[in-house]
């Protein structure tokens, strides 16, 4: 049951209003020091700008403590010269799983007075080629944006433009083909890469038939040698650009090492002057969990190839040629005559069939055996 | 913006028949298409016709009916005016642009003007992508920017703006360079004029980097009609204070402006002045490189295992949100360059005080954001605390920045870096004097909203604490009037508030 009485709704009437008084009070106070704070917005801005890069200086000290960073020199020059570097990604990953990272060492000028242009990197497939060239791209930007870098010593003269084509999705502009993407950036960087640029490509020419691939990573090495004449890193799986070292004048070979041990593969993730001999795909292909079998023909027809090259062609200047002609060697040489049972395999055309006439391919093909 | 406003002809076919209510609503929804309309009706804010349609499905929400329209059932949905911000966040992170209709006066108003009179309502804000404010909305590491593209006389303009955070900034560049620039600010929503958009390849980078894409029409790009508009935003007589811009520049700042008029129903943000920015400041890094070296983010799109995860150890997300800025915006001046690395080094060689500041910063709030809420008039209490505490902390900062020496601290060995933000951290006479007023008038742990109250000191004003001291004692009063009644009656009776009897 409800009761109300007169001097209750007086009282009601009493306390409402002096409830709503005090919060209309306290609206008009919220309210003037809103209008205080907005007219000084600017100074508190600025205030919170000052706590912001103070927190960013402390942090990037604290990082570089514990990273043992150096603090990079930079300055006009078109130097690049990277001592006991590390990828500071890669670098805090194996540290959280205990294991050390192999530095590695980097010296580029683009005036080609205290080191080479353009290095060419070859080296077997996981042997970290990528991280070696990442690493060299990230220690730019951390430099350039004012922290410490995760080396022994670092000096850089001031990169203008960025250039990475490592493993790049092709998310970008979906609905192209992989090699054409790969044409359209790497062509961006051939036209808007200047001398102060700083370029690191991975296996350009991949996406196409090999002597097409080969044909054009030759041409982009030289052009960005020649022409651009950035500071540039330049990975490749065709052994035959190794040459370029002698037909250039500022360009190094580096590899990135690797050892057959017992038959296994060791990575030794480390970046060394001279070309790699040899590129170990057959080895990483078992790593890779390929069947046997199809490592065993692998290495056949890899020996096969090798012998081949020694007795039939000389590589000289004309790498293309080689390979080439190696290709078209395995192409005749491996092809086994057609059987009968081939021969109507290939005469079927699935689409064609209807579910009863599949049935009687397959009791045909059955008889031909 | 998306769609076009119906003609008046259309508009008047559709009112014929409607109730006043529905008559609103139509006009509101016609003046703003290409959001969903929400409509405050009482405790609720409602969504009507197509837009119900829409919401149900995106919200799960129930769709039932409210009238008739011209013979038709109107399909409706909604949801509580106090949970809206949550349904609110949603609708935006799936890529819809929502208008917020308040009611613009109490109920009771309206009845005063007669039996059949409509409460007074309008748009008071419209939540896009690029314009939230509300750190439930935001991301708190990441920045939110709005970013404008425009073209004059062959020059191209970009211009962006925070608005949680009042940063703006403009420069020109190339068709060539957009790439770098653009994926550089990352931004999450783009004004583009229609007639950009019909370059193909402009498109495809802006469907890649530019957020949420909204066609915007080219009488808005007008640089002279952009500079007026730019003029009320900052509220200034002439841009001579902020340098010189070009009319592409004016262009694309000028609809930002507008956007931020339209989407802020009117109420002008706390900006800094538009920075102009050097094409060539900055180290370019093209979309892809930015894609390939996993700066910010992987290729797979997550934050772990990118360069910003692997060496951030900022405290603050104000402090990640900088580095991140600085990660993706290289400097390219070795002067610039070395006086932040100075900085670096500074705080490497003193330990202890850097850990000290750390220590101080763990405690500091989002204050840009919660000046950028209290400057559009939204913003509660406790944003004011954010201020507050801020300012107390800028106070022990600057203490502790200083060395302890006497004699050094004439000259303190600081490096021009420091020396800036000590300077910065220094209040001057009107800030120290908001501090004392904050720390005079308001409670320690204010709540969240002002709905309830409780969150000015009564003894700040001696007004509300009379107020308060009768409110206050009434409830004495009560108590003492239940225990008189209960004697007199020797019954247990009680009495209790009741919002709807009293």
């Amino acid at each position: 049951m409800r009761f109300s009485t007169p001097e209750l709704i007086d009282l009601d009437a009493r306390i409402a209003r002096a409830g709503s008084d005090a919060l209309n009070l306290e609206l008009a106070i919220f309210e003037d020091l809103r209008e205080e704070v907005r007219s000084n917005a600017h100074p508190l801005q600025d205030m919170f700008d000052a706590f912001c890069a103070l927190d960013v200086a402390a942090a990037a000290a604290e990082w570089a403590e514990d990273l043992e960073a150096t603090r990079p020199v930079v300055d006009d020059s078109l130097i690049f010269d990277a001592k006991g570097a590390r990828h500071p990604v890669v670098v805090a990953a194996l540290r959280a799983e205990g294991k050390p990272f192999t530095p590695n060492d980097c010296c580029l000028d683009a005036s080609g007075q205290t080191g080479p242009r353009l290095d060419l990197v070859t080296g077997p497939n996981m042997a970290g080629k990528s991280t070696f060239l990442r690493q060299n791209a990230l220690l730019v930007i951390m430099a350039q944006a004012g922290l410490f870098v995760p080396a022994t010593s670092f000096r850089l003269g001031v990169v203008d433009r960025l250039f990475s084509r490592v493993g790049a999705g092709d998310d970008l502009a979906q609905g192209r083909s992989t090699f054409m993407m790969e044409m359209v950036e790497t062509a961006a960087i051939l036209t808007q890469a200047t001398h102060r640029s700083f370029v690191i490509l991975d296996e350009i020419g991949r996406g196409t038939a090999t002597f097409d691939g080969l044909a054009i990573a030759w041409a982009c090495a030289e052009n960005l040698h020649e022409v651009v004449k950035a500071r540039a890193l330049f990975a490749t799986h065709y052994h035959e650009l190794a040459q370029l070292e002698s037909l250039l004048a500022h360009t190094h070979n580096i590899s990135m090492t690797a050892r057959e041990w017992n038959g296994e593969l060791i990575f030794l993730h480390e970046a060394r002057r001279g070309a790699a001999d040899r590129s170990y795909g057959v080895q990483v292909a078992r790593l890779a969990g390929m069947p046997p079998v199809v490592v065993a023909r692998a290495k056949d027809i890899l020996e096969r190839l090798e012998t081949d090259k020694a007795h039939q062609l000389k590589l000289d200047d004309l790498p293309l040629f080689a390979t080439v002609q190696a290709q078209v060697s395995v192409a005749t040489s491996q092809k086994p005559a057609e059987t009968e049972l081939e021969k109507a395999l290939k005469g079927i055309n699935p689409d064609d069939l209807s579910p009863r006439e599949a049935l009687e391919v397959i009791y045909r093909l059955r008889g031909l055996v | 913006m998306n769609a076009i406003p119906p003609s008046e002809k259309d508009l008047k076919a559709q009112l014929d028949g409607a109730t006043p209510v529905m008559a609103q609503y139509l006009e509101v929804k016609a003046a703003n298409p290409g959001s969903l309309l929400f409509f405050r009706m009482g405790d609720f804010y409602e969504l009507f016709f197509e837009d119900a349609e829409q919401a149900a499905g995106a919200l799960s929400l129930a769709l039932t009916k409210r009238g008739k329209h011209q013979g038709e059932d109107i399909p409706m949905a909604g949801v509580p005016a106090h949970a809206a911000e949550a349904y609110i966040a949603k609708l935006i992170r799936m890529g819809f642009r929502v208008a917020i209709c308040d009611q613009l006066e109490d109920p009771s108003e309206a009845k005063k003007r007669g039996y059949k009179a409509v409460v007074k309502r309008g748009i008071t804000r419209i939540v896009t992508p690029g314009t939230l404010t509300e750190d439930s909305l935001l991301e708190e590491r990441g920045a939110n920017r709005l970013v404008a593209l425009s073209q004059r006389a062959g020059v191209m303009a970009l211009a962006s703006l925070e608005l949680s955070t009042g940063e703006v900034e403009c420069l020109e560049l190339t068709p060539e360079t957009l790439g770098t620039h653009l994926s550089a600010l990352r931004p999450s929503e783009s004004l583009v004029s229609d007639r950009l958009l019909q370059d193909e390849h402009l498109y495809a980078l802006l469907k890649y980097c530019g957020g949420a894409i909204q066609p915007q029409p080219a009488s808005l790009s007008d640089p002279s009609a952009g500079e007026a508009r730019l003029k009320r935003l900052y509220g200034v007589e002439t841009l001579d204070g902020f340098g010189a811009f070009s009319p592409s520049e004016l262009s694309a700042l000028g609809m930002l402006a507008a956007y931020i008029d339209l989407t802020q129903a009117g109420k002008a943000p706390v900006l800094k002045a538009p920075k102009k920015v050097a094409s060539l400041a900055y180290l370019a890094i093209d979309p892809s490189t930015r894609l390939s070296l996993e700066i910010e983010r992987t290729q797979k799109g997550s934050r772990e295992g990118s360069l910003m995860s692997a060496i951030d150890r900022t405290i603050t997300s104000g402090g990640s949100r900088l580095l991140a800025a600085r990660l993706s915006r290289p400097l390219n001046a070795p002067l610039e360059i070395n006086q932040r690395l100075d900085a670096v080094q500074w705080f490497l060689a003193q330990r202890p005080l850097r850990q000290e500041v750390r220590q101080r910063l763990r405690g500091m709030s989002d204050m840009a954001r919660a000046l950028s809420r209290l400057g559009l008039g939204r913003g509660g209490p406790r944003d004011l605390k954010v201020v507050r505490d801020c300012l107390d902390l800028a106070r022990d900062m600057v203490a502790l920045l200083q060395p302890t020496d006497p004699e050094s601290r004439l000259d303190p060995d600081w490096p021009a870096e420091i020396h800036a933000h000590v300077e910065a951290l220094t209040a001057g006479e009107t800030v120290l004097d908001l501090l004392f007023k904050l720390e005079k008038a308001l409670v320690d742990e204010p709540p969240l909203s002002t709905r309830d109250g409780g969150f000015i000191k009564p003894g700040y004003n001696s007004h509300l604490q009379d107020a308060i001291t009768l409110r206050n004692d009434s409830r004495q009063i009560i108590l003492r009037m239940e225990a008189d009644l209960q004697q007199e009656t020797g019954l247990p009776l009680k009495i209790k508030y009741n919002a709807v009897l009293g």
